[in-house]
């Protein structure tokens, strides 16, 4: 079966899903898990650090999984050192904040709960300047601080579930039930192949730009990054899964516009840094060149 | 020949190659193209007077950033110069094949790097992204199609990878020290009214 085939297979499956109970969208077995009050009070109440970050690192390793980082140590760091950067001009500074390129030349970028992102060498060698790519990541950012992949699991998932697993975080770690886990893993993983709600796009995007501006970036980076990926032909396979998981770029371009005209445009002129990204970008093709 | 002599070589090389790519990209910084429609504008500001409404595919010549604000003069005369937004312009790539949104084409080969604008697109043009695209099976990439996504399995390796590769906030901070990055204070946007 042909790519295409086989994506308009899946549309046709998640539509259907998505029609049916939100639960059968993440295949749940609801009526087998048995709702306990303390797991009730659990799931609808807060989830801890700690928690946050395993599930986090969880869904990235089944994120590494289908793409594994890029085998570039420099690269990796540099990564860290921007990502860091700007994550300290965040709400949450103190997150273990891990940062990573991936093997894959879709052009894609992912968050996790718990201060995890990774963007792919695809969108890595597309960037023209390390400002953008601080866009990127602040983007990215403001989804581990709006919680937005930690409340749809959330909302999707009716809380059983995620109170069950969330005992990943206890000490014992005998006591955690792999099924249950396993479960919830995937259902952060398919969040990444279904989209968050626009909503929460829009809203990592203003808090992006932020984070971005107070790194003494120019925070117009990230609508130069857009208005790259608008021109890219919306039929490529690099862009297919990024288009259809947020909302149109052209959308997204007019809101920040609209908000930052008021609010940021003064520090349209700050850095830039075109050639540290560059050198990085070199190191990347030459080392891929190498294998 | 010594060590020396070989470290020089390799250095002229590389700052030879970096000024080649610094002067492309500041070639093709000149010009650019309007990529939707934008209203030329008198002045940085959306209450200026709009001179007149420029369609996606005009070729312009940049002049000063204000905020949002590109300044733009009209080729080839350069006659008619106003401001746009930022995003409503593009750098241009290669004359003659204008990377405009509506038409969504992709096309146009990049004969090596004195072609490539760097500022524009990256190392990797928007089109040598594509036209890769279709080699990805041959060079042994993988993508990161929904398939993937859904049939993936963790890989504990890789996260403690990940997790070793973090950054300390002290070697951040310095690495955009050196970057000449300083912290600004700004509060958060607004949420957009309903």
């Amino acid at each position: 079966m042909s790519s295409r085939c086989n994506a308009h297979l899946f549309l046709g499956l998640f539509v259907l899903s998505t029609l049916s109970l939100p639960a059968t969208a993440f295949d749940f077995d609801l009526g087998k898990i048995k709702e306990t009050a303390g797991k009730l009070k659990r799931a609808s109440g807060k989830v801890s650090q700690e928690e946050e970050v395993e599930i986090g690192g969880l869904v990235t390793s089944n994120l590494l999984g289908a793409a594994p980082l890029v085998d570039n140590a420099d690269v990796q760091r540099y990564v860290n050192n921007i990502g860091l950067w700007v994550a300290l001009q965040s709400e949450r500074p103190d997150l273990p904040w891990k940062f990573g390129v991936i093997e894959s030349d879709n052009i894609n970028a992912f968050a996790a709960p718990g201060g995890y992102v990774v963007i792919t060498k695809g969108l890595f060698l597309s960037l023209n300047d390390e400002a953008e790519l601080a866009g990127v990541l602040g983007h990215e950012i403001g989804h581990v601080i709006g919680k937005h992949h930690l409340k749809a699991l959330q909302k999707n998932a009716k809380l059983d579930l995620l109170g069950d697993a969330l005992q990943v975080a206890a000490r014992d770690k005998s006591r955690r039930d792999q099924k249950k886990l396993d479960k919830l893993i995937n259902a952060g993983t398919q969040l990444y192949a279904r989209g968050l709600d626009r909503h929460d796009e829009y809203e990592a995007d203003r808090l992006g730009v932020v984070y971005a501006a107070r790194a003494g970036y120019d925070p117009y980076a990230l609508l130069n990054v857009l208005t790259t990926l608008d021109s890219i032909n919306t039929d490529s396979p690099k862009i297919a899964l990024l288009t259809k998981t947020h909302p149109p770029f052209a959308e997204r371009l007019q809101r920040l516009d609209g908000v930052m005209d008021k609010h940021l445009s003064r520090y349209a002129g700050q850095m830039l840094l075109p050639e540290r990204l560059a050198e990085l970008q070199l190191r990347l093709i030459q080392s891929n060149k190498k294998q | 020949m010594n060590q020396a002599g070989r470290c020089f070589l390799l250095w002229s090389f590389l700052s030879v190659s970096l000024s080649l790519l610094w002067m492309a990209g500041a070639h093709a910084a000149d010009t650019a193209i309007i990529v939707r429609t934008a209203p030329l504008k008198q002045n940085p500001a959306f209450s200026a007077e709009t001179l007149r409404e420029l369609p996606p595919g005009v070729r312009v010549r940049l002049g000063k950033r204000n905020g949002g604000w590109r300044q733009v003069s009209l080729l080839p005369e350069a006659k008619v110069a106003g401001w746009v937004r930022g995003y409503q312009v593009r750098d241009d790539i290669e004359t003659g094949q204008s990377p405009v949104i509506q038409n969504k084409t992709s096309g146009g080969v990049l004969s090596g790097l004195s072609n490539l604008s760097r500022r524009t697109s990256g190392l990797f043009g928007r089109r040598e992204m594509e036209k890769n695209g279709n080699l990805t099976a041959t060079i042994g990439v993988r993508g990161l199609s929904e398939e993937d996504l859904n049939n993936a399995k963790p890989d504990p390796q890789q996260l403690a990878e990940l997790e070793q590769y973090a950054a300390e906030s002290s070697a951040a901070k310095k690495f955009a020290a050196a970057g000449g990055l300083k912290t600004r204070k700004i509060k958060s946007l607004p949420r957009p009214k309903k």
